[in-house]
């Protein structure tokens, strides 16, 4: 029994202390301020342990792109809460062009970096949720581009969860909004 | 079949309530979505670690007390046994816990796996972190650094705090256990009980335990080494089965108020408790400067290793050195009710056997009570091979051992090899560190 302890506490420092050495001391290239939209590294000190989710976090897309990051690679600005400077020229106040939140339209949005879905007939922005989600992201990659309500019904989705959403939204199905 | 279940009930308990929350954990989500790839399986396994460690946590927190429950059902001796068993493995669970976990981040940058291990605003994995580096300090402190009893018993109490902050990070974080209110329940309920056994050994035991109060009437030396102190009860007597323990503390002066066990050499008919005490170190050491008037507190009985447990009444006892006590008290019990008993006193030299006057009258008066004194000097060392020549055969004969780990340990492989059944072989062994 000793032995084993033994051997998981090596193993455990030589992991941790191997991680926290390359993350920390050789990554130095990385922005200091990536926040990565995860409820399980940053959320409100008033957390509790209700039904749902105890802890409440407001998802903060990544403010900047950089090298290295996977999950937001390019310039174009995402729906976020707080108001982003847009990388396009201000269009002209009387043409603004106009995008139908249609099938087609939402299938062109189907990678990781760009991940548009169908929810329940509203349409979500989710490029930059992938990796807080509990189920992971692979599965949400699957639909990128796709309706997924079946699957955000058939697995288990509580109200915490479903509050989520609302900063991702884009448009009802079938919606005209501005471009992006 | 039946008996197999009976006798590994204690196992087969702790290791069905470890998998309980696995069980849930598989049922709140698809397993293939929990599979889907290399990262979901990492994450995976990391919460299952986390499950499992933190319920076997739990039951080891359940296991650290002197519930006669636990001790009447399986002697206390293996209570500890599995406490440290299982809290080792929980302990081991735990540590991987956070590594697989850790997975999902160093997929994106190793930076952020890196953040995942330093606290954060997020004090509820700012308590998991708390929590497993502080248990990490005090298994350091029980399984690499040897220092005395009293001081790493002292240390060990802190355990109570690493739960109690594991508790916090359990229920606080977001996970399958906040996700779930049937998982949540179950994890909650198994804590809450570890944390009030825990809890009660730690800091509360000595209050309320009930404890009899002895008074020294002699405490001398009758043999290199060896002391008997008799005790007289000043109010209630203890009663207890022949072979049992006791938990004793001595209050005299140049004597340290800790606590040890030691078997009763005593009849259980007389009101009167002797033991019989090695020299073995310090605190042994201090109990020569015993003296008459001195009183002692005594919490028991405990212990099943007793002649009376056993349905058959064809017995050896092996007493190796201070390990004659409780043979000393089954000796001092027998009624001519039926046991064919033969006893082997095992000692390093002559000048260490003690009573073997006393045990040789009884032989005397009693056919079926045979002692058989052996001197390791002069004979070498007792043997599994010899017991059975001098017995006649080892067939429909019971076992009980009682001496040093490691002269118990010995004899116990050779009786195997010899064809003993592991049931029929009983002792009691104390790794109490």
């Amino acid at each position: 029994m000793k032995r084993i302890v033994g051997i998981s506490l090596f193993v455990f420092w030589a992991v941790t202390v191997a991680i926290l050495v390359a993350g920390l001391v050789f990554n130095q290239n990385n922005a200091p301020d990536i926040s990565v939209a995860d409820p399980n590294l940053t959320s409100t000190p008033e957390a509790t342990p209700e039904a749902t989710p105890g802890i409440t976090v407001t998802p903060v897309p990544s403010p900047s792109s950089s090298p290295g990051m996977a999950f937001s690679p390019t310039p174009k600005p995402t729906l976020a809460p707080t108001p982003k400077p847009t990388l396009a020229p201000t269009p002209a106040p009387t043409a603004v062009p106009m995008i139908t939140l249609d099938i087609a339209e939402i299938a062109k949005h189907n990678s990781a970096a760009d991940c548009w879905m169908i929810i329940g007939s509203k349409v979500y922005s989710l490029a930059s949720y992938l990796n807080a989600h509990p189920g992971g992201s692979a599965i949400i990659k699957m639909y990128c581009g796709k309706d997924g309500t079946a699957a955000y019904t058939a697995l288990p989705h509580s109200p915490y969860a479903s509050s989520l959403l609302p900063s991702y939204f884009l448009g009802n199905l079938n919606q005209k909004i501005k471009a992006k | 079949m039946a008996s197999i279940l009976r006798k590994n009930i204690g196992w087969l308990a702790i290791v069905i309530l470890s998998l309980l929350p696995v069980i849930r954990w598989a049922m709140i989500i698809p397993l293939n979505y929990r599979f889907f790839d290399l990262t979901m399986t990492m994450t995976s396994v990391g919460q299952i670690t986390g499950l499992v460690g933190m319920a076997m946590f739990s039951i080891s927190m359940m296991l650290s007390g002197r519930e006669r429950f636990l001790d009447m059902n399986f002697g206390l001796d293996k209570v500890y046994k599995n406490h440290h068993v299982v809290g080792a493995f929980s302990f081991t669970l735990l540590l991987f816990h956070p590594l697989f976990l850790a997975v999902k981040y160093i997929q994106f940058s190793l930076r952020d796996a890196a953040l995942f291990f330093l606290s954060s605003d997020n004090w509820a994995l700012n308590y998991g972190i708390l929590s497993l580096f502080l248990m990490i300090v005090l298994m350091v402190l029980t399984f690499y650094i040897v220092f005395r009893y009293q001081y790493w018993k002292f240390f060990h109490k802190f355990m109570v705090v690493v739960f109690v902050f594991a508790m916090y990070h359990t229920f606080y974080i977001s996970s399958d256990i906040s996700r779930d209110d049937i998982l949540r329940i179950y994890v909650l309920s198994l804590a809450a009980l570890g944390f009030s056994f825990g809890f009660y050994r730690a800091f509360l035991s000595r209050f309320f335990d009930e404890k009899y109060q002895y008074v020294i009437k002699k405490a001398i030396e009758i043999a290199p080494g060896v002391m008997q102190i008799d005790m007289e009860p000043k109010n209630r007597a203890l009663s207890f089965n022949p072979g049992q323990f006791i938990f004793i503390k001595f209050i005299g002066k140049s004597i340290s108020l800790e606590e040890h066990p030691f078997s009763i050499s005593s009849a259980p008919s007389l009101n009167n408790l002797q033991l019989i005490i090695k020299s073995l170190g310090d605190y042994t050491n201090e109990l020569k400067n015993l003296k008459e008037g001195d009183m002692a507190l005594v919490e028991g009985p405990f212990g099943r290793l007793s002649y009376l447990n056993i349905e058959n009444k064809n017995q050896i006892w092996i007493g190796g050195g201070v390990g004659i006590t409780p043979f000393l008290s089954m000796a001092r019990s027998l009624k001519n009710d039926g046991y064919k008993i033969d006893l082997y006193y095992s000692v390093k030299i002559k000048e260490e056997i003690v009573f073997l006057d006393e045990l040789s009258n009884m032989s005397a008066v009693d056919k079926n009570f045979r002692v058989i004194p052996w001197y390791a000097n002069e004979k070498g060392y007792l043997s599994a091979s010899a017991i059975y020549e001098l017995s006649g055969g080892l067939r429909d004969k019971d076992i009980f051992l009682c001496g040093p780990p490691v002269f118990m340990d010995s004899l116990r492989g050779q009786f195997r090899k010899l064809g003993v059944k592991k049931g029929k072989i009983h002792l009691e062994k104390f790794n109490f560190i």
